[in-house]
């Protein structure tokens, strides 16, 4: 597990390694006490989804997200939809989501807020605009807005992705609706390069002048409701990323990498030489524990902790209910796989529901039609608990079972072999939890930290 | 290199800085050990300094690391790094409290979740509002409530419309439900083909007097409940009660109760509390909520309370708000779902506060949170 601790699995606690005098004595107390009572806990991984668990996570939902069009007036090298990547996720067509498909799928929302099935209370949900550049179909923003404004089911929020090249234009809409934009912006100019038109012209001056136009004309919009993305690769650097934003705008970026799966074989090594990955980048910075303390969770290593100390401590409970509950009873969902729906809807430019914009949208759960909105509840349900099955062997001889965080729609599966990133065989003597452990002992006050300001939606 | 004392993560730590006195709890075993004065200071800083401090070794601090080794609590260990320890920090990611500062926090999220039980007075005090009760019943379907409690009096003249409730009751929530019914009703009650259909329900008997036919004692599936005053009453009935293979409880007149007959038979004795195994779970619910209160509605007269003896009002029935809302305003607007023994008076300095069982409607009628033998 780890040199300096034992991890008590049943009770979840780590303790420290005994000293060699006292060790025999120790571990024949936890004997007694922890590590004989291992086993039945893992045979209960064989819980599997129904339809009216998808319905519930439907109404109960965080996030619905429109992708308003597939257009874009940038053609950003590494774009997602871009040369770099192969297959179907590349094709675009340039269509603009159908506003009546957006209502139909709303009213069909409405409905569930209205049932038994949403046990929220003036639930916040946020209506996401996506894209392509989202603010290329402000007709679109502006129906849904009015429209969704009208449920008495919910409190809706709004919020947005965007390229900022139509910010200065559109301003009136954004501010008086008060509508959460994340806007993309690698850095400095240099840094920014990628981000180009369709004519290979630069866009950061423009980008540049819209922000602080913003800034300077709608300050309090700007301070509440404006947040920065950069995307990391060989052009920028967390650091030079995080300074450029930090010093210009008084404001943190959370770092992306660039997507790593589907790339085109014939542009690989072109791929690669722009990839940089995020860990080693950041543990390069001039500036290092600035930016990891001002990044917080979105420092890679502190939000891995995080999440370890959440699934593999016991100081954690999701709600109230969890004080009533027998943790050792009961049937739980094998892997980290969200119900569907529990935390965000996708609707896709073409009418297609899909979990999230992280699963490939080959995988349809569902389609918005003339006819009307339909969940494919039976394809979700056979597909999720066949992959369930074919995961059973795998899962029972994992050490992480009880605390897996793998998304069975992310997995390499077909009939003769099954990839899973996260598989650690019970018999394997595991040192993982250095990954985890190491940041903690590093940083001391990590610790307190994250268990005091941490919430995960 | 440095020695360093440190406790282990699954101990947990009260202290009554008062009396210069802690107890250190250990979830494991559910052993309990009580230090005061310098063994205190010790612990106090080993708490204060996230459960490891450095070690000097001399004789009163050697006797001291042995009882901590040797009782599995904590040890000695040689690091140049002070060691890091995962000590007890809870965190509820759900917690209402912190929603409030949080502004992208839902703090009407998931509300439901946290109603866990119904507990339905039908007296015929007032006209019923049934048509109400039986739309939150409808509105509960997906909570997570496990049980419903009926409490009945005057059922012969309430038949129709608690044959109702027992039917909507039954189609709807997949639950328990608990009739509670005094002797002379029961069998009216039986007598009713409503409950034949019924498959997850008991049935409670209360028993006043000695005025009743022993035969019910043979019948299935029925706990009794025998109210009682005083110790002649409860001897009476354990003696009549000797060689029955039934299932009982006796529910006390609190405020007419003798206190002597409650220190006698009813206050918890500091030995009693150390022969309690409390989880962590437990423990740490104990530092949060009131898990008898907690998730429990009362209906009574028409209107809705948070809890059954001197509840808050959170509605009235006619004002027909949601379940969802009575649930919102029971959770953020009262403190009673909240009511642990660190927030009374004297419990809140004693060192089994987290060990004892939680706060309950005894300790509310009779207005003392104290009924132990520890603290007077």
């Amino acid at each position: 597990m780890h040199d300096k601790y034992i991890y008590l699995k049943r009770n979840k606690y780590f303790v420290l390694e005994p000293e060699a005098k006292i060790k025999k004595r120790k571990l024949e107390y936890f004997e007694k006490y922890e590590f004989n009572k291992n086993i039945e806990f893992k045979n209960k991984i064989y819980g599997r989804i129904n339809k009216e668990m998808i319905i519930k996570a439907l109404a109960n939902t965080l996030q619905i997200t429109f992708e308003v069009t597939e257009n874009c007036n940038l053609e950003c090298k590494y774009c997602g939809y871009g040369n770099f990547y192969k297959g179907k996720t590349s094709i675009r067509n340039r269509r603009n989501l159908s506003i009546e498909y957006a209502k139909m799928f709303l009213d069909y929302m409405n409905v569930l807020w209205k049932s038994n099935f949403n046990f929220s209370y003036k639930k916040n949900v946020f209506i996401s605009f996506y894209g392509g550049e989202p603010l290329l179909n402000t007709a679109f923003i502006i129906e849904i807005i009015q429209y969704v404004n009208n449920f008495n089911t919910i409190v809706p929020k709004f919020s947005m992705t965007t390229n900022a090249l139509l910010l200065k234009k559109n301003i009136d809409i954004l501010v008086k609706n008060k509508i959460h934009l994340l806007i993309s912006l690698d850095g400095n100019k240099e840094n920014n390069s990628y981000r180009i038109h369709k004519n290979q012209k630069e866009s950061f001056n423009e980008v540049i002048e819209n922000i602080d136009f913003v800034n300077n004309n709608f300050p309090e919009y700007f301070n509440e409701f404006i947040q920065f993305n950069s995307v990391l690769h060989n052009k920028n650097s967390v650091n030079k990323a995080f300074t450029y934003i930090f010093e210009k705008y008084k404001k943190t970026t959370t770092i992306s990498e660039l997507n790593t799966t589907g790339i085109e074989p014939s542009i690989k090594e072109e791929f690669w030489n722009t990839y940089v990955n995020l860990f080693e980048n950041l543990n390069q910075s001039k500036d290092y524990k600035f930016i990891r303390e001002k990044l917080f969770l979105n420092s890679p290593d502190i939000n891995s902790t995080s999440k370890f100390l959440h699934q593999y401590t016991n100081n954690v409970y999701k709600t109230y209910l969890d004080f009533f509950k027998d943790a050792k009873a009961g049937i739980f969902l094998p892997t980290g796989t969200c119900i569907p729906f529990s935390r965000k809807v996708f609707i896709t430019a073409n009418g297609e529901i899909i979990q999230c914009e992280k699963i490939s949208n080959t995988l349809p759960f569902g389609n918005i039609t003339k006819e009307g909105v339909e969940i494919y509840f039976d394809k979700i349900i056979k597909k999720t608990n066949d992959t369930y099955d074919k995961l059973k062997k795998y899962c029972i001889n994992c050490n992480r079972a009880n605390n897996c965080n793998q998304c069975i729609f992310n997995l390499e599966i077909n009939n003769s072999k099954i990839i899973c990133n996260g598989y650690s065989p019970l018999k394997k003597s595991e040192n993982s939890f250095d990954n985890f452990i190491n940041p903690l002992l590093k940083e001391r006050k990590l610790y307190k930290k994250i268990l005091k300001k941490v919430y995960y939606e | 290199m440095n020695r360093w004392l440190f406790l282990d993560s699954y101990i947990e730590i009260t202290f009554c800085h008062k009396e210069k006195k802690c107890l250190l709890y250990n979830t494991l075993d559910s052993k309990k050990y009580i230090f005061r004065n310098k063994e205190y200071e010790i612990i106090k800083k080993i708490y204060y300094r996230e459960y490891s401090i450095k070690y000097f070794e001399n004789n009163e601090n050697k006797r001291f690391s042995d009882l901590i080794e040797n009782n599995f609590l904590g040890g000695i260990i040689e690091s140049k790094e002070k060691p890091f320890i995962f000590y007890p920090l809870i965190n509820i990611q759900r917690n209402l409290k912190k929603f409030k500062k949080l502004s992208y926090r839902n703090e009407g999220a998931n509300i439901l979740e946290n109603l866990f039980e119904l507990i339905i007075f039908i007296n015929g005090k007032k006209r019923t509002l049934l048509h109400e009760i039986l739309n939150l019943i409808r509105a509960a379907e997906y909570s997570s409530i496990t049980k419903v409690n009926l409490i009945i009096e005057n059922y012969f003249f309430l038949k129709t419309e608690i044959n109702e409730l027992i039917l909507t009751i039954n189609n709807k929530l997949h639950c328990l439900m608990v009739i509670k019914i005094k002797y002379d009703e029961y069998t009216d009650l039986i007598s009713e083909s409503t409950l034949k259909g019924i498959k997850n329900y008991s049935i409670i008997v209360i028993i006043e007097n000695d005025n009743f036919n022993a035969d019910i004692f043979n019948e299935k599936n029925i706990r009794f409940v025998f109210k009682i005053y005083n110790k002649i009453d409860y001897n009476h009935f354990v003696s009549n009660l000797q060689n029955k293979k039934i299932e009982y409880d006796f529910e006390l007149d609190i405020a007419n109760c003798n206190i002597d007959f409650l220190k006698e038979n009813v206050f918890l004795n500091k030995a009693d509390i150390l022969k309690m195994k409390v989880t962590k779970q437990d423990y740490d619910a104990n530092k949060t909520l009131n898990k008898y209160f907690f998730g429990k509605l009362v209906i009574k007269n028409n209107k809705i309370y948070n809890r059954e003896t001197k509840g808050k009002l959170i509605t009235k029935l006619d004002e027909n708000k949601e379940l969802k809302e009575i649930v919102f305003d029971a959770l953020i607007n009262s403190n009673k779902w909240f009511l642990i023994r660190d927030r009374v008076k004297p419990c809140k300095t004693c060192v089994f506060k987290y060990i004892c069982p939680p706060i309950s409607d005894y300790e509310i009628k009779a207005s003392r949170y104290n009924f132990c033998n520890i603290i007077n």
